[in-house]
């Protein structure tokens, strides 16, 4: 069995000429559509090929193999199976050989992508962040345990630990200086430099600047003083690599303990990443950091409103740099304000699906804020680093 | 030539990127490019280790540059730091996931960490985006040799190379897999072909070397490994293969200073340390034999490869000194049984002290099996005469050609060939196919001077057995004899 499947591989690795020259006359071609290329995959998954023959008799069969391993052998549209993936996520090599009844073989193959998330402090249990404001936006306090219900997909959740958030917060402070900031850049130093001064002792930051490029200009750091020499250096110039800045963020602060956040200021649209949309906003999912969002002058509100409002943050948009010491200072208070709760999960299914979660208050009045869900991986806890 | 024209154009963004910052931006910027620049001129260099430092903190400061994290990547994995490479190859990806080569670096670098579902995604993902992609193809094929399949992956690594007749990685390991298969005919003719392609070719000049040692062409091993020596004097690689075909002579201070050599250049060089290791305990020195074998493993950055074989031969260098240990208390005891002394024999045949293993051997006065150990042991300690008498009677008794044969070969060593020739004849008319009994005798003809049946018998052992060692000797032989008829 194993020196079939091997052979099978070879064989499509190895793509004969003369196979491929009788595919090419007989427009016998073979394509995997499900899963998609570099995405991700756990549990039980559906695979499936489209293939295209002359004539529907012309199919002898499809063999479809995970690595080195053939799964299923399907002798009849619609070709396709299912694979249990496990719970580990993992890059795979899938493929489909088709096989011609005059003998020739056509093959295609998908290769898919590890998922690195970082949902859990420990097995199992899921930690959120809540911002609670009123009908006035006002920020609620002195809330406990009680006022608070959480569901996943719509399952009650058992809160276990509940307290009013006030240990270090870890943020990393990512700002545009890309061309078109130029005529704003005084005012967003100052507004930078106010904001830092928010900062307690514990808390640290980090100051990542991007245009086309993106560059650590301070490394995390409880000194005020250099975070403000940062924050005041940026010069505008060149295009704009956002989803690139949001991706080094996501890096930098992966693997960190405690809560979270990055404080994004853009004003402009994505021109030059490197990183997609899509994959930024997967990192906004599977990593478990707040992300602020703040869109100066006429920036694409649909972007930094879904990647912040997925991570439990919150997005802001302002004409004028002069309104950024308001935002910045809003910013300030709720991570000062925000409650922490954890719960261990009734999730038995590990499969990669995201988990929908919702945390609900018992006053309808009040809008409850926290991330949305989390990738069902085991093994998503990162080894923890400390500080 | 790629790399080249990524350092211009690291070169070029450092005058263009840093034009208009001034201060902490503007330092941060101006550093992260002359860091690289510098890193990548390290690693071009092949200084491995003094590329790391610079490249670490370019890729610190310039995050989404692909060139930062994917030369450190590169310079780590050549420092041998490979789960720290994976590390940078997998944010180079994340910027260019489509960049062929970052994708075959890091299917390298988990193979070397013995992790061949890892890596082949990797090479699976490059031969995808460009099929005929030698080194994607080459990579896949390791993968099936690690994963035992040598037959495929000897057609994989044969696709690599009709894709890019100069990938010159596809020789070397394919040219690994035929000597580690015992295949050192293929080895020669695949190696031979690409030292011509590429004469300046130092891995593909060393594995030749390699293959002529084993072999038994120790002339052309030396001045084969020592051309590549002269080629890439830093190389401990060749260093250490000088060390083995010469340990495989029997040249033991020669090989010891090789190998010594090797380590000078990387005190962490696994195969310097276990040739060292390998003559200590020739030597019977086993605490030294181990401390060069704890040494190379206390290296965290060991290939699993590399750790394995180091592993059992730590294993095997323990259980002989325990076992040789014993059994010379019990002879210095005066209570040794004579199978003590058997083994304690065979414990020094394996060190290559043949002189003492027949003594031994001879006290225990052996029978059976034993005595044929014995003859062997006088041959090789060089004392062909009590060899020759020793084989002569088993001969006689048991009427068997292979012990006719070493019979003959004892009286060749002592310059007797026309008896020698009468040996082979007895053991040919035993076994007319004995392919050693054919291939003497054709020597004791040469050397007696009957050149034409030398010729034929040369031609007839040739015939019967066209692959091996001894072959590829013939070869030499029969295109000296008869230059101008092929064999």
């Amino acid at each position: 069995m194993r020196r079939l499947a091997v052979a099978l591989l070879l064989l499509a690795i190895a793509a004969p000429a003369a196979a491929q020259d009788a595919e090419k006359r007989r427009g016998f071609s073979i394509r995997i559509v499900e899963p998609e290329p570099d995405s991700f995959v756990l549990g039980r998954t559906n695979i499936r090929a489209e293939v295209k023959a002359e004539s529907p008799g012309d199919v002898d069969r499809v063999e479809f193999a995970v690595k080195d391993k053939v799964i299923f052998v399907d002798r009849e549209p619609p070709y396709e199976c299912v694979h249990d993936f496990g719970e580990e996520s993992k890059a795979w090599v899938i493929r489909a050989v088709l096989y011609h009844r005059e003998g020739i073989s056509v093959t295609d193959v998908v290769v898919t992508r590890k998922l690195t998330v970082e949902s859990f402090e420990e097995v199992n249990r899921v930690i959120l962040w809540v911002t609670v404001t009123d009908k006035s936006d006002k920020l609620v306090g002195d809330l406990t345990q009680d006022n608070f219900t959480v569901f996943e997909d719509g399952v009650s959740q058992t809160i276990r630990d509940f307290l009013l958030e006030d240990r270090p917060i870890t943020m990393a402070i990512v700002l545009d200086s890309s061309g078109s900031m130029r005529d704003q850049m005084a005012e967003v130093h100052r507004a930078g430099a106010s904001f830092v001064e928010t900062l307690r002792p514990q808390d640290q930051a980090m100051v990542i600047d991007f245009d086309d490029k993106v560059f650590l200009l301070a490394e995390l750091t409880a000194d005020q003083t250099i975070l403000k020499e940062a924050v005041t250096s940026t010069e505008a110039l060149g295009s704009t690599a956002l989803y690139d800045g949001l991706h080094a963020a996501f890096r930098k602060l992966r693997g960190l303990e405690g809560r979270k956040a990055i404080i994004l200021l853009s004003d402009g649209d994505d021109t030059s990443s490197q990183v997609s949309y899509d994959r930024i906003l997967e990192e906004a999912k599977a990593q478990g950091v707040l992300l602020y969002g703040i869109g100066l002058g006429d920036v694409r509100k649909s972007v930094l409103k879904e990647l912040s409002e997925t991570t439990g943050g919150r997005s802001f948009f302002i004409s004028k740099a002069t309104q950024l010491a308001d935002v910045y200072s809003k910013i300030a208070e709720e991570l000062r304000r925000q409650y922490y709760l954890s719960y261990s999960t009734t999730n038995k299914k590990w499969d990669g699906r995201f988990i929908k979660l919702e945390v609900k208050s018992k006053n309808p009045d009040w809008s409850v804020r926290a991330r949305r869900g989390y990738f069902a991986v085991r093994g998503g806890v990162m080894p923890p680093t400390k500080k | 030539m790629r790399r080249d024209l990524l350092v211009l154009t690291l070169a070029l963004a450092a005058v263009t990127g840093t034009v208009s910052h001034a201060g902490k931006a503007g330092e941060v910027r101006k550093d992260a490019f002359r860091l690289l620049n510098e890193g990548v001129a390290a690693y071009n260099r092949a200084e491995y280790a003094a590329a790391i430092v610079p490249l670490q903190k370019a890729a610190a400061a310039s995050l989404n540059s692909f060139g930062a994290h994917y030369f450190l990547g590169l310079a780590l994995a050549g420092d041998r730091r490979y789960t720290e490479a994976v590390a940078a190859y997998t944010i180079a990806l994340d910027l260019e996931p489509n960049h062929l080569q970052a994708n075959v670096s890091t299917g390298d670098a988990w193979l070397s960490l013995g992790d061949t579902d890892e890596a082949l995604p990797y090479y699976v993902r490059a031969a995808k985006l460009r099929p005929e992609y030698a080194p994607a193809l080459d990579g896949i094929a390791r993968v099936w040799e690690a994963t035992a399949d040598e037959e495929k992956a000897i057609a994989l690594f044969g696709r690599a190379l009709a894709s890019d007749k100069g990938f010159a990685p596809a020789y070397t390991h394919l040219g690994d897999l035929y000597l580690r298969a015992g295949k050192l005919d293929e080895a020669v003719k695949l190696l031979v072909e690409a030292v011509t392609i590429r004469p300046d070719f130092g891995a593909g000049l060393n594995r030749l070397a390699s293959a002529y040692g084993r072999l038994g062409f120790n002339n052309e091993a030396v001045a084969t490994i020592r051309k590549a020596i002269e080629l890439e004097p830093k190389d401990p690689a060749h260093r250490v293969t000088l060390g083995e075909v010469l340990l495989g002579m029997g040249v033991l201070a020669g090989s010891e200073a090789s190998f010594e050599a090797a380590i000078a250049i990387d005190p962490a060089q696994p195969k310097g340390r276990a040739g060292l290791a390998e003559i200590a305990r020739r030597r019977g020195d086993y605490p030294k034999a181990l401390e060069h074998i704890d040494r190379a493993l206390s290296d965290a950055r060991l290939p699993r490869r590399n750790r394995d074989e180091l592993t059992a031969q730590r294993a095997a260098i323990v259980a002989e000194r325990d076992l040789a240990a014993s059994l010379e208390a019990a002879i210095a005891s005066g209570f040794a049984s004579a199978a003590d002394r058997a083994a304690l024999s065979g414990v020094e045949a394996a060190r290559g002290r043949f002189d003492r293993a027949a003594e031994l051997l001879s006290s225990a006065q052996p029978e059976g099996a034993d005595r044929e150990r014995l003859a062997f042991y006088l041959f090789r300690a060089g004392r062909f005469r009590e060899a020759h008498e020793l084989y002569a009677t088993l001969a006689r008794e048991a009427k068997r050609a292979d012990l006719e044969v070493n019979d003959g070969a004892s009286l060749a060593r002592q310059g007797d060939d026309a008896k020698a020739k009468q040996a082979f004849e007895r053991a040919l008319a035993i076994d007319p196919a004995q392919p050693l009994a054919q291939l003497y005798l054709a020597n004791a003809l040469l050397r007696m001077g009957d050149t034409q049946a030398a010729t034929s018998t040369y031609r007839a052992f040739l015939g019967a057995y066209p692959n091996g060692a001894s072959a590829e000797q013939v070869r030499r032989v029969l295109a000296e004899l008869a230059p101008e008829a092929k064999p």
